[in-house]
């Protein structure tokens, strides 16, 4: 059986009294692109630098590619290609010599038109020196020594952080790509219309806590949608009395609800009384991200 | 992968070692120019002697009008300190330094053990010491032989600069080692700071006090000191103890 491209078992980190990450059990699977959800704070860096063998867990275990991350830090680290959150570079080099370096220091040779054609692709300046370029031409910088390798695991940490609106739409493209090839992408990022468009799966975590793991579409699909009726009489107050999910705001001639769940039987409901218009939206990752937030404040 | 880390630890300290190669070779050179003149004034030399015996043990009991007492005094008690200046510095800045700006996480990431990537920040740091040395060892060799220094009075001050820079090398090397571990500067900073003053005073006081005599055994300025290769005193304890101690560090 093929083992998943990363996988924790019970993963802990604490710093002192601080929670990092608590007992998380992931699996992302051979090429998916999977996303990684929560807040500053929420333990998406930890897990990151747990994954790379950066920092030891407390407890639990973590495996790329079926290899355990601290018995095999190399071998794992050999397969990941990765960008960290907070990208430092080296001030002096230029680009190109920053990721020859780093290929370098690897041991792999990467053809020079491979990095050419990504550095074309993502629009970086290969011969300046690294301290002259703005934050998001460094960004671009630690995505293309990223990428360069083709290595068998991407783990991205806000790799569109400060690009511009056209980088940011090739970044997506390069990850979608580097999924057809085969790679996981781990991609931890704030951007949720982002994470909507190119990941497969997400997972959100909120204090260092795991709150669910879903597929982008099951979770859209499953969430609160909005809904905008016109009757051409009012309706009663209590027309949705009785459907699980349905919440209520009625106004005279209109109502205005939200749906959680199946809509057949609220649409059944609304044939009774004669519809002039029907709208329907579909939550953004965003609104159901921050609804999947609130429940878990009042739950808590 | 190695020779890849340890070259750009080379590349990285390139200006400071050009730097310091040109300010100490300069500070050489006015020493070797007023050299002549110290060494035929007799009234300095009768002023020296005058001295108090514990000032003068103090700063080694060196005699100035001498070729080994004048570079002694005015040279290589003070140069372990000053290279140190260097060596902890950049010690700090390839450890903890990249550590806090978040640029050793790439390199970490990396398929590279972590031994060797500090091993190759040490090596970096061992190469520069010694081009620093050697930058003023050619300084003091041109300009002994132009001042009129016997040959083997210069080949003995050019041994003398390699001797700094392997002390300024363990305070290093010390310096690395806790840098390595530590969250922050301060740790790392205060362990080479407090070894590359520390050592030199305790060694001055410890001339002066006997009860502090096996302790004065246990400092690596000591056996430092022990070597003069211009009286021809080599101590294979000191320099063994030196090298050990920076092995040990590193």
């Amino acid at each position: 059986m093929t083992s998943p491209a990363i996988e924790t078992d019970g993963l802990m980190k604490r710093y002192g009294d601080a929670i990092g990450i608590e007992g998380l059990d992931l699996e992302v699977d051979r090429g998916e692109v999977f996303g990684f959800l929560g807040p500053n704070g929420a333990g998406k860096t930890t897990t990151i630098r747990l994954l790379l063998d950066l920092i030891r867990p407390t407890r639990g275990s973590a495996r790329v590619l079926g290899m355990d991350v601290n018995e095999a830090s190399l071998e794992v680290r050999h397969t990941v290609g990765y960008l960290p959150g907070e990208l430092a570079l080296w001030p002096d080099p230029t680009p190109r010599e920053t990721v020859r370096h780093l290929a370098k220091v690897r041991g792999e040779r990467v053809p020079e038109p491979e990095i050419e054609r990504l550095a074309e692709r993502l629009g970086v300046q290969m011969d300046r020196p690294v301290g002259e370029l703005s934050s998001g031409n460094k960004q671009k910088v630690g995505l293309l020594q990223a990428f360069a390798s083709r290595p068998e695991i991407l783990i991205l940490d806000e790799p569109t952080r400060g690009l511009d609106p056209l980088v940011q739409q090739e970044v997506r493209h390069l990850i979608c790509e580097a999924r057809e090839e085969g790679p996981a992408v781990f991609l931890s990022s704030h951007v949720l219309h982002e994470v909507e468009q190119v990941c497969d799966r997400v997972a959100i975590v909120r204090e260092g806590e795991l709150v669910t793991v879903e597929a982008v579409d099951e979770l859209v699909h499953r969430s609160v949608r909005r809904m905008n009726v016109t009757f051409a009489e009012a309706p009663p107050a209590d027309l949705l009395a009785g459907i699980e999910g349905a919440g209520r705001a009625p106004r005279p001639g209109r109502m205005a609800f939200t749906v959680e769940g199946a809509i057949d039987p609220v649409l059944k409901r609304l044939a009774e009384r004669e519809v002039l218009d029907v709208r329907s939206h579909e939550p953004s990752l965003e609104e159901v991200f921050l609804d999947r937030y609130e429940e878990d404040d009042g739950g808590a | 992968m190695g020779r890849d880390l340890l070259g750009k630890g080379l590349r990285d300290v390139r200006v400071a070692v050009v730097g310091w190669t040109l300010g100490l070779s300069a500070y050489a050179t006015l020493l070797l120019a007023a050299y002549p003149s110290v060494r035929d004034n007799e009234a300095l030399a009768a002023y020296v002697e005058s001295l108090p015996e514990q000032m003068l043990a103090f700063f080694g009991g060196a005699d100035l009008t001498t070729v080994g007492g004048y570079f002694q005094a005015e040279l290589f008690s003070y140069l372990p300190a000053l290279l140190a200046v260097f060596t902890v510095g950049k010690a700090i800045a390839s450890t903890v330094g990249e550590e806090e700006s978040g640029a050793m996480d790439l390199v970490l990431a990396q398929p590279v053990p972590r031994w060797q990537v500090f091993a190759s920040r040490f090596g970096s740091l061992a190469i520069a010491t010694t081009l620093i040395a050697t930058g003023l060892a050619v300084t003091l060799a041109v300009g002994g032989a132009i001042v009129g220094i016997a040959g083997a009075n210069i080949v003995a001050l050019a041994a003398w600069c390699y001797l700094g820079a392997l002390l300024a090398l363990v305070f290093g090397a010390a310096t690395m080692a806790v840098g390595a571990l530590a969250s922050s500067r301060r740790a790392p900073l205060v362990v080479g700071a407090a070894l590359a003053a520390g050592t030199f005073l305790v060694d001055g006081i410890a001339r002066l006090v006997d009860q502090l005599d096996p302790y004065h055994q246990a400092n690596p300025y000591h056996w430092y000191a022990l070597t003069n290769p211009v009286a021809g005193e080599v101590s294979w304890w000191g320099l063994g103890g030196l090298l050990d101690c920076r092995t040990c560090f590193a």
